[in-house]
């Protein structure tokens, strides 16, 4: 047998696994089979792993989908990147990069070479900054609700809610839970007889949780879900991560689809987890930490000995105008203190007062550099 | 499913690979093994992290490539002309001509894009409506007038040739399309 072929063909079969994994109609007739290949050469398991790491960082791609209207394909090209040969020399360092979310990182990479934006649906709505907390409140919007005039009849109806970039919002839920959503966050909500369920798409939630013993409550982001019966825990979702942090009572993760009962991880008051990928990490966080994980929930951050790089990385998440170290010999400085989220001005100050920073204002984005 | 070592190998080895087909190719007489080459060097490191993890992943990495060219050599009846260098003296080379570059993830996304648009229409659309905007398979198949096993495949043959752009091309020449098939890493 040709052996480079061989190799090829174990490739294609790898992802011939995947896809139909990924395909929907997965069944553990078809789970044995799959891992009855995997287990029968390491070149089959590296195969896989390799197939099923790309898809996951192929996720990348989704900032291509920003700012293009539902059920288009954009033509090729259609990206606005430098040809390969002539790529800027000036790109911004990986961390700031990392920190936009997908429209920014769009708009920064396209000039206009996108479609121009239809108003009709919602992922384009891009308010500008807000001047207060209250009008940022109120630009919290309900998406949509199902089910019409029929609701109060229906059995199971879905809420959705989303906060814009710089937004607070607490959304009290007809079970008498209450949710509260952090800056550029999206939540689906369906309350049904048998189970509250709620879809975390993107951002941050506190949730305080009514106690219904028939009727759990569950907050599923990604392959994972987190379940609840009468608690408050917060739910902070990184790409497909979780960061799960219980204040009351205690909660339940455990990845969707598995029936099996031991691979839950139980979270008790007081104690933070964090997923990654597979795996779950558990953390007791001393109480300061505690209210610094939380003290979004009042409008504030709080850094406590906190490196510049992810102090900035923060702020970053409740406005639309990005901060940029642009210097790395100050991505470390140490610093502290309790900040409004929305007020960028006063964070940009003190480091211009208190430490070796310029602070340069541009029209759309902020530079810092070593002074 | 993936095991703690898969997930070793998927975070500290396979970001080298663009850095290893690029050596391979350079050092390997013969091209057409290089994917060959690739797979058996990932079997011998991921077999030897079963027992222990090497401290540095990435100089195991290629010191296991450059043994298990050695012993190719060794056994193998044919002597390359090209190929009596010691690969030994190579290693400084490694990091001297392709020094590991964590590409940013705008380096990452421009990668993406052009793997992306080299795909064939068909192929394009499916990778689109099933990564990007998320739809399942079946709601893919109608959308594109499809059977799902045409999605399906589709998405296999899509996937292999992103792989190529997350892995193997850090220095941005994404595989075309047309040398899919046959010759992927024959990197200009």
């Amino acid at each position: 047998m040709n052996t480079s072929t061989n190799s090829a063909e174990i490739e294609a079969t790898a992802a011939s696994w995947f896809a139909k994994r990924e395909g929907g109609d997965w069944n553990a007739a078809d789970q044995a089979q799959l891992e009855a290949w995997l287990d029968s050469s390491t070149a089959h398991r590296i195969a896989f792993v390799r197939i099923m790491t790309a898809w996951e960082r192929s996720g990348r791609l989704k900032a291509l989908g920003a700012g293009v209207p539902e059920g288009t394909i954009p033509p090729r090209g259609a990206w606005g990147f430098a040809p390969p040969s002539k790529a800027p020399a000036s790109m911004a360092p990986r961390e700031h990069v990392e920190s936009m979310s997908g429209p920014e990182l769009v708009a920064a990479l396209s000039e206009a070479h996108l479609p121009r934006l239809g108003a009709s649906s919602p992922r384009f709505l891009r308010l500008p900054r807000f001047s207060t907390r209250m009008r940022a409140v109120a630009a919290l919007l309900i998406v949509g609700t199902a089910a019409g005039t029929a609701w109060y009849f229906s059995t199971s109806h879905t809420n959705s809610y989303r906060t814009q970039i710089g937004a607070l919002a607490t959304v009290p839920l007809s079970d008498g839970s209450k949710v509260t959503l952090n800056t550029d966050s999206q939540i689906h909500v369906e309350l049904s007889p048998a189970l509250r369920r709620v879809k975390l798409d993107q951002g941050e939630a506190f949730f305080e949780v009514s106690k219904d013993g028939a009727r759990p409550f569950v907050v599923d982001i990604a392959d994972k879900r987190v379940i609840a019966v009468g608690t408050q825990f917060s739910v902070r979702r990184e790409n497909d991560d979780i960061r799960v942090l219980v204040t009351e009572g205690r909660v339940w993760i455990e990845r969707r689809g598995t029936a099996d009962k031991a691979a839950q991880t139980q979270l008790a008051a007081g104690s933070e987890a964090r997923t990654s990928r597979t795996a779950v990490l558990i953390d007791r966080p001393a109480p300061v930490q505690v209210e610094q994980l939380l003290s979004w929930r009042t409008g504030y951050i709080i850094f406590r000995d906190t490196a510049l790089a992810d102090a900035v990385a923060e702020f970053n998440r409740y406005s639309a105008r990005k901060i940029y170290i642009e210097d790395p010999a100050i991505a470390g400085i140490r610093i502290g203190g309790n900040f409004r989220s929305g007020d960028a001005d006063a964070f940009l100050w003190l480091l211009h007062s208190g430490f070796p920073i310029n602070v340069e204002q541009r029209s759309d984005r902020i530079l810092l550099t070593k002074r | 499913m993936l095991t703690a070592l898969d997930q070793w190998f998927a975070t500290e080895i396979l970001p080298h690979e663009g850095v290893l087909v690029r050596y391979l190719t350079r050092v390997w007489p013969n091209s057409a093994e290089v994917l060959d080459l690739r797979q058996d060097i990932y079997v011998r490191v991921y077999e030897s992290a079963r027992s222990a993890l090497p401290t540095s992943p990435k100089a195991f990495l290629f010191a296991t490539a450059r043994n298990l060219m050695t012993d190719r050599i060794r056994r193998s009846r044919v002597v390359f002309i090209d190929s009596t260098q010691d690969f030994e003296s190579l290693n400084f080379l490694v990091d001297e001509i392709s020094p590991e570059r964590r590409l940013s993830a705008r380096q990452e996304l421009r990668n993406l894009a052009r793997a992306f648009d080299s795909l064939s229409e068909k192929c394009r659309n499916v990778v689109w409506l099933r990564r990007v905007e998320g739809l399942s398979q079946r709601e893919t198949a109608q959308r594109l007038e499809l059977h799902e096993g045409a999605v399906e495949s589709q998405l296999a043959r899509g996937l292999r040739v992103l792989a190529l752009a997350v892995f193997g091309s850090a220095d941005g020449v994404g595989p075309s399309h047309e040398r899919e098939s046959e010759h992927e890493y024959k990197h200009e």
